[in-house]
């Protein structure tokens, strides 16, 4: 439980399916500069906010938790993409650990059940509003990635009501980091922990998304589904995302 | 046969084939010959049968023209006068060779400055004597901008050459210099500048002067003919280019056909763009010269499916994503007899992949020529070299017909400049170096099979590197011809007393190397030089910067110490207040504009048939436009990691402090300047080399914001390491889902 003091927030980009799937960062809607004339939001970066207990020991063992959540939740990743390489949908294959028809397992075979159904009904004379929903949706899930890949990003930590330390990553991965001048040493690792947590939560998030690819692309073959290889990735990304909560048994900030 | 790598012998067992297609029959321009008859007639000894054997190859040849128009035979009067042109060209290639050392450092004159200034070594402008007085002003006029930019840097070795002072009709370059009392040798900038630029038709002044101006000086030609407008595009293209009003990304493109069954391009492909291909993309290389700032090399475009026209012209569509700064072609040139119709609009178009091969139907759309050029494409910057037959025009007479059977052979009605170069400066590029006549395609295997394609490594780095073009092809291409021609004419004397000297693939080669290395010109302003992003070194640009060395390994301190004093303050220039005296402005570096990140890349033309399934399906439309969305962003994923693959040759970790970093945060918020003062940067190479910077005021090292600046190190270098690994992943599925069926 994350109490009212701590806080882990990220402000410029929005996850694939609106939700962080590791259950640990809450989305800020985007930051309005200033300066812009128009109120149209200024992109050029994703910004990162931790905001730790101002008491060291509390907001270490808080860092330390969860950097072993991700840890664990990067395991459980590998055990679902070598289900998902087995999964055949044409025999029902049901994963060991999953088995009411709320599972995310039901919710993607119905997925591939439905969008195998449009291939052999589409109406050729008019527009299927839910193949346009869904194509939609994986326009969305498209500019969502899109955004986490290639922003920018700054990481600031606050402990208590003091700002530690900022951290820009420009795409290449060069780093520069502000200090506050006052700051301890102790203080300081733990904004480096910070920005380890960061980069290592979006690089979690960008292999949740290699994962829907190359499910969905596996998917598409055995189910022969013509397109599916790309209208099946937000069905499989929201499953791998259900199954990392699942495991986990974490609450969606919704 | 000499000794070759056994991958080399297929390429050398019977016949030559030489560079160049004949447009009109469909086969060789120069029919393949066994090696042993290519020595006898560079060494101007033809039997019969030979002979025999060229007279049927022009009547071939002659459906338009009749034999007696295309064959004239040379008197030895005037065999003596080209003898002695030639010879004149030779002193000053053995002059060039002996010096050779001298002129790789500087081909002016010692004392005469740094041969790529122009303000050092100077410029000038050489008109045709005999120019219609009304077409050389308007030439002039439209070339205002350029010779007033010209002008101001070259100060007094500014030179216009006109009227008296111009080139006379078929004047030998040695006359020329003695009229203008300009002395032979190392060029000396007070007597004539460095960088010649001729303005006029390769009938107005030869090739052959071109060749001979150009062995000791930095020599281009502008032909537009009577296209004035042609003109003053071209000046004012070079003058923005000059003065920074625009400047292109380090891209290069390196274009090869493999044609099927065609042992020219086949080799080209193999030995020569491959090679290049892999010297090129090491920044530093032995031997070589080093590049100053890191290039990104398109992947080659060579053979099967790739090297065709349509992808050809992307490339110079002027794609603001994929039109490369630097891009070299090799190819089979097109040829047409004399006086067709197809050959002054058509000759050395390059021949693409199209081409089924030797027996084929020659097609318009398997050569790409000046008129396949878009009116739209844009190649600001640009600098090309082509290697293909008459890539870079065609002189009026065949000079291997008159070595080899002491016949002028007219290959032309006139000499004339190719058009696709030409189309090329008039949409932005800044100079093309090209072949005139055949290019014989040999010259870059030696006997032995070795490589032998430094003329072209070093033009390339040179131009990489920002060099003008006048000066790139002087320590590669006119050294190269300087060398092999002194040696030449060496071999060819003592041959003649004994016959054995040489092999006849040895002189073979040579012969090939030097008459490949004698006929690349270039077209456009010899001083012009690819107009280059600046590249910022970093670690070098800060004048309060100096190099440190760490002393010793940095061992990140324990968190659990619970050191929980503050740090105090550096003594170096704090005041009294301990305020910091010194503010060192630093400007957040704002990421190029999302729209201009994350705008789609032209991809390259789908190699792949449509789907066929989704059309049948009725997902066409929509389906196609998600997976075209899908489609461009893996391309801006591809061209995202070749990035971070050219900037992984560097990490840079910079540690700042601030006074106040809220402040700092919120001006950051609003895209204002902040102010922090940087107390460190390491650099990590790629190698593992690595780099400290530390301001040059510091008196003491403070020693937790160090620890702290490695720990920060550490950390960029897991992330950097881990982020590439997921792409490369990423990119992977995103590929396979792109292209399954």
């Amino acid at each position: 439980m994350i109490s009212r003091d701590v806080s882990f927030s990220v402000s410029g980009i929005d996850f694939p399916d609106g939700v962080d799937p590791l259950g640990l960062w809450q989305v800020e809607k985007y930051r309005i500069s200033s300066f812009t004339v128009d109120a149209s939001p200024l992109m050029t970066e994703s910004v990162w906010r931790i905001q730790l207990p101002d008491t060291l020991e509390e907001a270490q063992n808080i860092m330390q938790s969860q950097q072993y959540n991700i840890e664990q939740q990067q395991h459980y990743l590998d055990i679902i993409e070598s289900q998902l390489a087995d999964y055949n949908p044409k025999e029902n294959y049901n994963l060991s650990f999953v088995t009411d028809r709320d599972s995310p397992l039901a919710t993607l075979q119905s997925s591939i059940t439905e969008i195998s159904a449009w291939s052999t009904a589409y109406n050729t004379t008019g527009a299927n509003p839910d193949y346009i929903r869904l194509y939609e949706q994986c326009e969305t899930f498209l500019g969502r990635f899109k955004d986490i890949m290639s922003l920018q990003r700054r990481i600031e930590t606050r402990t208590g009501q003091n700002l530690v330390g900022l951290t820009h990553i420009d795409w290449k991965g060069d780093y520069k980091t502000i200090w506050e001048k006052q700051a301890t040493p102790p203080a300081m690792h733990l904004h480096i922990k910070s920005v380890n947590l960061a980069s290592t939560s979006r690089m979690v998030v960008l292999r949740i998304i290699s994962t829907a690819v190359s499910g969905a692309l596996s998917i598409a073959i055995k189910a022969a589904i013509p397109g599916g290889q790309i209208l099946l990735i937000p069905a499989v990304y929201h499953f791998v995302s259900d199954m990392l909560r699942e495991l986990k048994n974490i609450p969606v900030h919704a | 046969m000499p000794s070759l790598p056994e991958e080399l012998r297929e390429f050398f067992q019977g016949k030559l084939v030489f560079n160049g297609i004949n447009g009109v029959t469909g086969e060789y321009g120069q029919p393949p010959m066994p090696v042993e008859q290519l020595a006898r007639l560079i060494n101007g000894n033809p039997t019969h049968t030979d002979f025999q054997e060229f007279i049927a190859h022009q009547k071939h040849l002659s459906s338009l023209t009749k034999l007696g128009q295309r064959l004239e035979k040379i008197s030895d009067e005037q065999l003596s006068v080209l003898q002695s042109a030639d010879e004149t060209a030779l002193a000053e290639n053995k002059f060039k060779k002996h010096f050779q050392e001298q002129i790789k450092s500087s081909p002016v004159k010692p004392g005469s400055g740094d041969p790529a200034k122009v303000q050092d070594v100077g410029w000038a402008v050489l008109f045709p004597a005999e120019m219609h007085r009304t077409l050389k002003e308007r030439i002039k006029e439209a070339l205002m901008p350029l010779l007033d930019l010209r002008q101001h840097q070259a100060g007094d070795k500014f030179v216009i050459y006109e009227g008296e002072k111009g080139y006379q009709p078929d004047e030998r370059k040695d006359l020329f210099f003695q009229r203008l009392h300009i002395r032979e040798g190392a060029a000396d900038p007070n007597e004539m500048p460095f960088y010649v630029m001729l303005v006029g038709t390769p009938n107005e002044i030869p090739y052959r002067f071109q060749y001979q101006l150009d062995v000791m000086r930095g020599v281009g030609r502008l032909d537009f003919g009577n296209d004035i407008e042609s003109y003053a595009q071209y000046a004012q293209n070079i003058v923005a280019a000059e003065t920074g009003q625009y400047t292109t990304p380090r891209r290069a493109a390196l274009f090869g056909t493999a044609n099927p069954n065609d042992k020219a391009t086949q080799l080209s492909a193999r030995y020569l763009v491959d090679p290049l291909y892999n010297n090129l993309q090491n920044a530093t290389l032995e031997n070589n010269i080093t590049l100053t700032a890191p290039w990104e090399l398109l992947p080659p475009i060579v053979g099967e499916d790739r090297a065709t026209k349509s992808t050809l012209s992307y490339i110079l569509g002027g794609h603001p994503d994929l039109t490369p700064a630097l891009l070299f072609t090799a190819s089979h040139g097109m040829e047409f007899p004399a006086g067709h119709p197809y050959q002054i609009p058509f000759q050395g178009a390059l021949l693409c992949q199209d081409w089924p091969g030797p027996g084929s139907d020659i097609r318009r759309d398997y050569y790409f020529a000046g008129d396949d050029i878009a009116s739209n494409a844009h190649m600001h910057g640009m600098i090309a070299m082509l290697f293909a037959c008459y890539g870079a025009g065609t002189p009026q007479l065949n000079q291997f017909a008159m070595q080899a059977f002491k016949v002028r052979e007219k290959i032309a009605p006139q000499s004339f400049t190719a058009t696709l170069p030409q189309r090329m400066l008039q949409q932005g590029a800044l100079a093309v170096i090209g072949h005139v006549e055949r290019a014989w395609g040999y010259s870059f295997i030696s006997p032995s099979g070795d490589l032998d394609n430094q003329a072209f490594i070093t033009a390339l780095r040179m131009l990489m590197n920002g060099v003008p073009v006048g000066l790139a092809t002087d320590p590669s291409f006119n050294l190269r011809y300087a060398g092999y021609s002194s040696d030449l004419s060496a071999d060819l004397e003592e041959l003649r007393w004994d016959p054995t000297y040489l092999t006849d693939y040895e002189l073979a080669h040579r012969w090939t190397a030097n008459n490949d290395a004698r006929s690349y010109i270039v077209l456009g302003d010899p001083a012009a030089k690819i107009p280059l992003e600046p590249f910022t070194d970093r670690a070098k640009e800060s004048s309060e910067m100096v190099t440190i060395v760490p002393p010793e390994p940095i061992v990140s301190p324990d968190v659990e110490s619970s050191d929980t004093e503050n740090i105090p303050p550096t003594e170096d220039a704090a005041d009294n207040e301990g305020h910091y005296n010194e503010k060192q402005p630093i400007k957040v570096t704002q990421h190029p504009s999302q729209k201009e990140k994350t705008s789609s890349p032209t991809p390259l033309p789908d190699p792949l048939s449509a789907d066929e399934f989704h059309v049948a399906y009725g997902l066409d439309d929509q389906f196609n436009k998600l997976r075209e969305s899908l489609r461009a962003f893996t391309d801006q994923l591809a061209t995202s990691l070749k990035g971070a693959a050219r900037d992984i040759v560097f990490l840079d970790v910079e540690t700042f402090t601030a006074d106040d970093l809220e402040a700092v945060s919120k001006a950051i918020n609003a895209g204002q300047m902040s102010t922090a003062k940087m107390r460190a940067l390491t650099r990590v190479a790629f190698d593992g080399d690595v780099q400290v910077f530390i301001p040059k005021q510091t008196i003491t090292i403070d020693e937790s914001v160090w620890k702290i600046h490695t720990a920060m190190v550490e950390e960029a270098q897991k992330n950097r390491a881990q982020f590439l690994k997921t792409m490369a992943e990423l990119a992977t599925n995103l590929l396979g889902s792109l292209y399954i069926k």
